[in-house]
């Protein structure tokens, strides 16, 4: 099968589904950021599972759910390209009105078939809201806009000579042309608890925020020459009332995601080098492991006798 | 005597060793030492400097800086050699920061103390100004430095978040000194700085690169590389062709609104899909300028440059200036 891609490069005409699934994207077998975030948190076999390689990969789901935060990051950064993509319902709408309005109900059935996301325009009027605070804030703005959305970059690991891509949301000119000043700005649509400093510092942890950077850091490197200067994430407040904050990732950290997706492409070289079939791809041990308390379980129960006394001793020692 | 002679040949046979007799008795215990000095273990090659290093990483013991990295530790333990350090102590005292090897100012003046060439050293700080004077063996000039909060504001020191805020007698002190012992006592440093000093450094503290670009992105930086300056609010939906939204489909049905009539391969609307906006402006003007067959169709591209301007990257307009000229010149050129 001739490979869409044949060549390490940026190319902006790659659909989405052939990014995600295609078998032949690239000549061999390509680790993405999510794929590497996998790997680590989870494992080979669980990377493999859901990879072109596994012959029974499931399905994904056809229609494509509605998103009110990916509905209006697709509002802000695709521009007249959205409407390729969703399709919003008159007001009132519902699939049993075949009287009122059958031309709605055709165009619906149409657009669904095309593989578009309808969105009710109850929804639309939630995206449309969300998109005008993002664009009431200047910094924001200015982020987003003098780029390229959804680029596809291909390159391979200058260590291990494996496929490596990346689909930034948003790749600016700045990046491209090699200027003094390049930021690369992620849009994330978190919920309220994950908004704050704090909150987000915790979501950078749990999701892994810092390695897709240090993975993207990699690709405009080895493609453009020249690594972004900053890596702004613009959090935007899913629920009322909306908050639009600016947090930059500090360079320690894209160096520890750097550091983080290093293992995760040597297993995946590794595993690879043995072969495509399941087999190959470890899941979390091959041999019994020892797996016992967390350390402040040990500690709590070392110390107090059992967990329960351990709470019931702390809440009076904290008075 | 000669059955003596032969029991003595017969013991001195039994004593050969025999490739394959098992020794009846276990090998004597050696012998407890004692009495030898206690003293670090330093490596005298590269391979033993090596295999040290690689032990201290993985025992999870090196300090964080160093981390599990054997090839780390063993550029600090390196470091750590060539001014005297023994190799524990060079991780301890060493600090890797942005990729440079530094002292932490402790760890220097222990190194100075042990050369033997300090004679004296007085600190003192009025609450504003700390000086030290270090007395060097064989100089009768003492070394006197200072560092004030007028120096440390200067540097943008003063007032930032962390030891400066926290303890800037401390930090005053331990510049001041640095600076004595940087300036003094250079042949005992040999080159390496002090930590605490390195770390002020703008984008240094978290492993920046000093070299690198500005740590701290500001609003203004934003601004720049959109090419355009955004200060004031945008409504997404006031026609200034940022971004619009799909239209309200209960404002009259028109076809390209439910879908049905647009899948995405019609190429009167290629210039609609086109990112960025004002891409499609850059092209539609250079097209005018190569269909141009009149001066006014030029003049008219001009204009039309003019009013789109303020959205166009400034490189992108300064080729359409260009383009202009060309096309003015050539056409003056013709027409003579």
């Amino acid at each position: 099968m001739t490979p869409i891609i044949s060549a390490p490069g940026a190319y902006a005409d790659i659909p989405m589904a052939d990014y995600h699934r295609a078998a032949n994207l690239l000549p061999g077998p390509s680790l993405s950021s999510s794929g590497a975030k996998t790997i680590l948190s989870q494992s080979a076999f669980h990377f493999w599972a859901d990879s072109p390689m596994n012959p029974d990969r499931p399905e994904e789901d056809s229609a494509p759910h509605f998103a009110v935060g990916k509905a209006a990051h697709d509002l802000l950064l695709l521009g007249g390209d959205w409407k390729r993509a969703y399709h919003v319902l008159p007001e009132g709408f519902a699939w049993n009105k075949t009287k009122a309005m059958p031309e709605e109900i055709a165009a619906a059935e149409h657009a669904r078939a095309k593989g578009k996301t309808l969105i009710k325009h109850d929804d639309m009027q939630l995206v449309e809201r969300i998109a005008d605070r993002i664009g009431a804030n200047p910094a924001a703005r200015n982020a987003l806009v003098n780029g390229i959305p959804e680029m596809t970059l291909a390159w391979q690991d200058a260590e291990t000579g494996v496929w490596l891509r990346a689909r930034p949301d948003f790749l600016p000119y700045s990046v491209i042309n090699g200027d003094e000043i390049r930021v690369v700005s992620d849009l994330k649509f978190m919920a309220s608890s994950h908004c704050s400093p704090s909150g987000f510092s915790r979501a950078l942890a749990n999701f892994g925020y810092h390695q897709s950077c240090a993975f993207y850091a990699d690709g405009i490197k080895a493609i453009y020459g020249r690594e972004p200067t900053h890596w702004l994430f613009i959090v935007v407040e899913k629920d009322d009332p909306h908050s639009v904050s600016l947090y930059t990732l500090p360079p320690a950290d894209l160096a520890r995601g750097r550091h983080q997706n290093r293992k995760a492409i040597n297993l995946f070289a590794e595993c690879l080098s043995r072969g495509t079939e399941a087999q190959h791809w470890p899941a979390y041990t091959a041999e019994p492991e020892m797996v016992g308390l967390p350390a402040w379980a040990r500690k709590a129960i070392d110390t107090y006798g059992s967990l329960q006394e351990a709470a019931l001793i702390s809440a009076t020692e904290g008075e | 005597m000669n059955e003596v002679t032969t029991a003595d040949a017969q013991q001195v046979e039994q004593q050969k060793p025999q490739p394959d007799q098992v020794p009846a008795r276990a090998t004597p215990r050696p012998v407890v030492q004692a009495g030898g000095t206690i003293s670090a273990m330093i490596p005298t090659d590269i391979d033993q400097a090596f295999r040290l290093a690689n032990a201290i990483a993985m025992s999870g013991m090196a300090p964080k800086a160093y981390g599990t990295d054997p090839n780390k530790c063993f550029v600090g333990i390196l470091a750590g050699a060539e001014v005297g350090l023994a190799p524990f102590t060079a991780l301890q005292s060493i600090a890797v920061i942005g990729n440079n090897p530094a002292i932490w100012g402790d760890g220097a003046l222990a190194l100075i103390q042990s050369s033997g060439l300090l004679v004296d050293i007085e600190e003192t700080d009025d609450g504003d100004t700390a000086t030290c004077t270090m007395y060097r063996k064989g100089k009768p000039t003492p070394i006197t430095r200072t560092f004030s909060m007028d120096d440390a504001k200067k540097a943008g020191l003063a007032g930032k978040s962390g030891p400066w805020s926290q303890y800037p007698q401390r930090m005053r002190q331990m510049r001041a000194r640095s600076w004595a012992m940087r300036d003094g006592f250079a042949d005992v440093l040999k080159g390496l700085h002090i930590a605490e000093e390195v770390r002020d450094r703008p984008g240094m503290a978290d492993g920046g690169d000093i070299s690198s670009k500005p740590h701290r992105l500001s609003s203004a930086m934003l601004a720049q590389q959109a090419g355009t300056v955004v200060d004031q609010p945008i409504d997404l939906h006031d026609g200034d062709g940022v971004v619009i939204g799909a239209e309200e489909p209960e404002q009259g049905r028109a076809d390209e609104d439910h879908g049905d009539q647009f899948d995405g391969n019609e190429p009167e609307r290629e210039d609609e899909a086109a990112i960025p906006r004002w891409h499609a402006d850059v092209q539609r003007i250079t097209d005018d300028l190569y269909t141009a067959q009149t001066m006014a169709d030029i003049k008219a591209a001009g204009a039309e440059l003019d009013k789109v301007r303020v959205t166009l990257p400034e490189a992108e307009a300064a080729r359409l200036d260009r383009l202009i000229g060309d096309a003015k010149t050539a056409f003056q050129a013709k027409g003579a």
